[in-house]
């Protein structure tokens, strides 16, 4: 029974956990600006980090080994040292995103004004990563994340035509897109990619399976967690999606402000409905606030061997407590800069996707290593696919800078 | 490979900057959502489907983001800069049909400067 219980908070947790600013920026945009032709993306993406997500959280359980571990013991120091530095640099620019997405959101739900909202929910972030213990931490924000279902809802009301859906998800959807839109087209693919697949999920999920102390025998919690959960989270962000296609597009939206995307909630359901959309946003953003000053102070902590993990009380692992304080300090710093938060989540999105490549390479190799993992190696399948993922993110990655400069961002 | 990707990049940018006409797409394109987005947001809240504080928000966002792109408009393209001004005007009055009527004169103008060689 309580493994029952310990495998549907997992699942939930990780629904409600998955999405984050922008996923919902981009998946709106892609609704409004192109209908269901991008949902393939989503899917691709979802098999993804499914299989990577997977994968990680083996290895955690088996071998013991964070991604970061793995990164120095595999690319070597230099070229880990070059990983680590720009992993660094995207959580911080990400979390700096997510604080703006929070601080937005907050404005909008209370009035208070966008800098006081940064400011005062970096404090409570702080003070919650502080005192809470990991689970308590992973738990509550996924679970409250749940709220992000009145997407859903929303959608299944629409009643869209799931005849057009179901040919969305397919990539010959992309066939019908006009000479002059291809370049933003593949730029949204390259970024929808980057926002499902952000480099963080994957160093948290798997330095949280150490959190956990999970061991061979949590390999099955760790599968269905990442089958189900993430599958059903990134269905959320599909949902956010399709309403962009039915309500933004025919009124001429693009959704520029995150603010916008709880209007989905308002149409049909009024008051209740925006409360609720917004309130879903703001868990669902919050969580991956902490989960991005948690994942550069685990990859910093992880390379240089310190004294890591939430297990431990703040003065026990002194350095990696003041690794994740700096990150959300320098996040604050950046959100309160006078930059757009939409122009923020850009950079995120396109820059993580440059660093994905040197992620996934040495836990792919690690996953296939007899002496690390005896018998729970990947089996041919599970490598057939996580090659041709690799192959498919290293030319995201060639082209995702390219793409952002030629269409400005998405826009032209 | 990040060797290949540094050139790519730098022509990238090299490209988008001389066009100046791709600064222009996207001034129209943002203009055109933002007022979009108002109008949505004022015939919203006046059928009591919205929230004092959210509409606020919203509209304060938005006639922030017009009048700065009235600005940068005025600097190149004196024809955009008084369509998002009159944009701006309406938001103010909370006129949804001046709004959508702007709206539509920039989407226009958007596919025109799309289909244009």
């Amino acid at each position: 029974m309580s493994q029952l219980l310990e495998i549907a908070l997992g699942i939930m947790t990780a629904v409600g956990g998955f999405v984050e600013v922008g996923e919902l920026v981009f998946a709106a945009q892609a609704g409004s600006r192109f209908g269901f032709t991008l949902i393939w993306v989503f899917v691709i993406g979802t098999a993804a980090i499914v299989l990577f997500g997977e994968m990680s959280g083996r290895v955690a359980a088996v071998a013991k080994q964070p991604v970061f571990n793995l990164m120095r013991q595999r690319l070597g120091f230099a070229l880990g040292l070059c990983t680590l530095i720009a992993s660094v640099l995207v959580n911080t620019i990400t979390c700096a995103a997510e604080i703006g997405g929070t601080s937005i959101v907050l404005k909008l739900l209370t009035g208070v004004p966008y800098s006081a909202a940064a400011v005062l929910s970096t404090l409570i972030f702080s003070a919650v990563v502080w005192f809470l213990p990991f689970k308590w931490i992973e738990r509550s924000f996924g679970l409250l994340g749940l709220v992000m279902i009145t997407f859903a809802v929303v959608t299944a009301t629409l009643d869209p035509d799931w005849s057009d859906v179901a040919k969305g998800a397919l990539p010959s959807s992309a066939l019908g897109i006009a000479k002059a839109d291809v370049p933003s087209y593949a730029f949204f693919v390259v970024a929808i990619l980057s926002a499902v697949l952000y480099p963080y999920e994957l160093y948290f999920y798997s330095s949280g399976g150490i959190e956990d102390r999970w061991t061979a025998k949590d390999l099955v919690v760790n599968r269905l967690t990442a089958v189900i959960g993430f599958t059903l989270g990134s269905a959320l962000a599909v949902a956010v999606l399709i309403n962009a296609a039915i309500l933004f597009q025919p009124l001429l939206i693009n959704p520029d402000i995150v603010g916008t995307v709880a209007l989905q909630g308002a149409i049909p359901f009024g008051k209740t409905g925006l409360l609720l959309a917004l309130l879903g946003m703001l868990f669902a953003i919050a969580g991956a606030v902490i989960e991005t000053a948690l994942s550069s102070a685990y990859s910093v902590g992880q390379f240089f061997g310190w004294q890591w993990g939430r297990y431990k009380p703040p003065r026990e692992a002194p350095r990696f407590t003041i690794a994740w304080l700096a990150t959300l300090a320098i996040a604050l710093l950046i959100a309160l800069s006078g930059v757009s938060p939409l122009d923020i989540v850009e950079w995120a999105v396109v820059l993580s996707i440059v660093v994905l490549p040197l992620t996934y390479l040495p836990l792919i190799l690690i996953a296939n290593d007899h002496k690390y993992m005896g018998k729970h190696v990947n089996g041919r399948v599970t490598n057939a696919f996580s090659w041709i993922f690799y192959v498919m993110l290293s030319i995201a990655a060639v082209a995702a800078l390219p793409l952002y400069f030629i269409t400005s961002g998405g826009k032209l | 490979v990040y060797k290949a990707i540094l050139c790519f990049c730098c022509s990238a940018a090299i490209s988008a900057a001389s066009a100046a006409d791709a600064s222009r797409l996207a001034l129209l394109q943002t203009a055109r959502s933002v007022a979009a987005e108002a109008a949505a947001t004022i015939d919203l809240e006046q059928r009591g489907q919205l929230s004092q504080t959210f509409v606020r928000g919203e509209l304060d966002d938005a006639s922030d983001e017009l009048r700065s792109l009235a600005d940068e408009a005025l600097k190149s393209q004196p024809d955009l800069a008084r369509s998002i001004d009159e944009a701006a005007r309406a938001l103010a009055a909370k006129d949804v049909a001046m709004l959508r009527a702007v709206t539509t004169r920039l989407h226009t103008l958007e596919q025109r400067d799309v289909a244009a060689p």
